[in-house]
């Protein structure tokens, strides 16, 4: 089995004419075991876009060209090379929205720590920004934000391998003293989050940046890295057995609390849609829910609905009623 | 999630056909003939018999999937000879002479890429890095840094609004303000913005005769293209420096709304806003992009703020606050 996704039509197309830009650069021979790994595409279906390529015929006028001949070695089918390249083109070019996404990307990269001030990422984010590459403006754009400080302080402690402590306030409220070995930098536009070793919880876990402070990269090696936790999510939010769950209704403003959908469900005629989420602690639903200002909803459990209206009411000033919630 | 046209591109034979037309176009300098075309591309008729009709509206559909990959035929009409042509401009094809990426770079890029790995424009750059890797040495198979950027984009208005900017096609929406009623918009949309992980639409409101920009979850639609399909309508696109002036406004805009708060020591806001101090209560002035979605911001701080002013950012909470309790009775 290989390591690389299968590619779907587009993708291949994508690949045979870039193969060619590719080839007609490197001059003469390559093996395919080398442009599967570069391009991460299956060996045999580098294979399969070769013969595609071999056996493409132009009926133009009155004769039959062959516009692509790339040679299989007959001793060492991994050896391939162009013969006959009547187009000779290069590789080809991103489009707009392509360069767009990738540009941002690379904008976005340019304000973390470290490498801000890399020279060869400034000469890619130039390459991309100019007119050969794109001739129209941006389409798409990512507010630098604020890159909290501490994440510099982050980035040396992994690349150091070391330890860090900190003072970390939970959601909950509760201030801590942890001990910590950093493992990967989240860095979206909503905010940035520490995933780490914990020593105390034996276990990784999700700290927001902006709830750390005094952070200190102490002399003790990390015993952790990254490579220890090839599958390490992506998601921010990682369920736990313990976790509690509540049925809600969101209107679009409030659609990214159900971001851990796969796939929504139909919202109804006014954009509105229930779903279930998961909580840590039910204490931190009222304030999540009402930081949406009437956009997300409580359907149930009745005690989850109760301490939401709680919530609101203390925040008003209104009398809290007491009636008895039954489980 | 993929267009019908990318869906369709994955029928087979779809790949070989499309090359086809890309070599013969590129191989024949000066373009083909609608004639020549369509007897290069035997694919077109059915069954021997060529139906010009048929046969070109198969080629329009290519061509349209042609252009959603990057590859753009030009249609080059002489009216002396009444002919037309169809033309792959070859510096519209290809990189600029002599571009390499050190293995470095393609490490950063595909760290760029990898930034979108979650949203909906995953497919289109993961095309855009197959490109680039033609361009560069392969890198050493290791993450050499620790750091995740990922950008989302949850707003099912993202792509269409996306591909009607590459288009530069007006398009027509129902929106609704925080305070006020859904009403339609028709706009001509210039940029998309990601601010504190929203998505922020830039564009010329023609209503208004002004820039306005729209934040995408208060969209109550699907965005609607103006014009008709065979005949979509065109705005001309933006100058870069109007587009930058547009944004100078937005971040004028928000350096002038203004906040005064009184915030508790060591809670959730002391901390976010990094506050510093001996105190147990510490007043701050705080600037915002929009008075509804810093409400909220708020509201997730209570009880640990108090808003000093403006008034009116007050009476927005509070508001926030009856719906809120009001909806959980």
């Amino acid at each position: 089995m290989s390591k690389f996704p299968a590619l779907d039509g587009t993708e291949k197309f994508n690949f045979a004419l870039t193969l060619i830009g590719y080839l007609q650069n490197s001059e003469g021979s390559s093996s395919i075991s080398e442009i599967s790994g570069h391009f991460r595409v299956r060996p045999d279906q580098v294979r399969e876009v070769i013969h595609s390529l071999n056996v493409l015929e132009l009926q133009l006028g009155t004769g039959i060209e062959l516009p692509f001949l790339i040679d299989v070695d007959e001793d060492n089918p991994d050896e391939i090379s162009l013969s006959q390249n009547l187009v000779a083109t290069g590789v080809p070019r991103l489009t707009a929205r392509q360069a767009s996404a990738i540009a941002v990307g690379l904008d976005y990269l340019a304000q973390l720590p470290g490498f801000g001030s890399d020279p060869e990422l400034a000469k890619l984010r130039e390459l991309l920004a100019s007119g050969e590459v794109i001739e129209t403006t941006r389409l798409l754009d990512v507010a630098p934000g604020s890159i909290e400080a501490s994440a510099d302080q982050l980035r040396e402690a992994m690349l150091g391998r070391r330890q860090i402590t900190c003072e970390y306030r939970n959601n909950r409220g509760e201030l801590s003293q942890r001990n910590l070995q950093p493992l990967r930098l989240d860095i979206r536009p909503e905010g940035q989050y520490l995933r780490a070793w914990c020593n105390e919880n034996k276990d990784i876990r999700t700290f927001k940046l902006d709830r750390m402070r005094s952070i200190h990269v102490s002399d003790l090696q990390a015993q952790y890295s990254l490579e220890d936790f090839p599958r390490l999510s992506s998601e921010v939010y990682i369920s736990q057995k313990t976790d509690v769950e509540v049925e809600v209704e969101l209107a679009p403003e409030a659609y990214e609390l159900a971001s851990h959908l796969q796939e929504l469900p139909k919202p109804d005629d006014s954009g509105w849609i229930r779903v279930k989420i998961r909580l840590g602690h039910l204490e931190n639903l009222p304030r999540l829910i009402a930081s949406f200002g009437g956009k997300a909803r409580v359907v149930g459990p009745d005690v989850a609905k109760k301490m939401v209206r709680d919530f609101a009411a203390r925040a008003l000033n209104k009398p809290i009623d007491s009636g008895v919630i039954s489980e | 999630m993929l267009s019908e046209q990318q869906l369709d591109a994955r029928k087979p034979g779809k790949t070989e056909r499309l090359l086809k037309i890309t070599a013969a176009l590129l191989f024949s300098k000066r373009g083909l003939s609608r004639e020549e075309l369509l007897a290069a591309i035997p694919e077109y008729n059915s069954g021997g018999r060529i139906d010009p009709d048929s046969a070109l509206r198969k080629f329009e559909h290519d061509k349209s999937d042609l252009r959603e990959i990057g590859i753009k035929i030009e249609t080059v009409i002489s009216e002396e000879i009444d002919e037309t042509r169809y033309v792959i401009a070859a510096n519209n094809f290809s990189w600029p002479k002599d571009t390499i990426l050190t293995a470095h770079q393609l490490q950063l890029l595909d760290l760029a890429a990898a930034a979108w790995s979650q949203a909906s424009l995953a497919h289109e750059v993961d095309l855009a890095l197959t490109k680039l890797r033609a361009l560069g040495i392969t890198p050493a198979d290791a993450d050499l840094i620790g750091v995740a950027p990922a950008i989302r984009t949850w707003d099912p208005a993202f792509t269409p609004l996306l591909q009607a900017i590459d288009e530069a096609q007006p398009v027509e929406f129902e929106y609704q303000k925080p305070t006020a009623e859904v009403s339609t918009r028709t706009v001509e949309p210039w940029l998309l913005k990601n601010i504190g992980g929203n998505w922020l639409l830039v564009s010329f409101d023609r209503r208004e005769g002004q820039v306005r920009n729209f934040l995408l979850k208060r969209i109550r639609s699907k965005i609607r293209l103006l014009g008709s399909a065979t005949k979509p309508e065109k705005f001309a696109r933006p100058t870069k420096e109007r587009v930058a002036e547009a944004l100078a406004d937005l971040e004028r805009h928000t350096n002038q709304q203004n906040a005064t708060v009184r915030v508790r020591k060591d809670s959730a806001a002391w901390f976010a806003w990094g506050i510093e101090s001996n105190d147990d209560w510490e007043v701050t002035n705080v600037s915002y992009m929009d008075a509804s979605l810093f409400s909220q911001q708020l509201i997730g701080f209570l009880p640990d703020v108090e808003i000093l002013a403006p008034e009116s950012l007050r009476t927005l909470v509070n508001q926030h606050l009856e719906q809120v309790y009001n909806d959980h009775v």
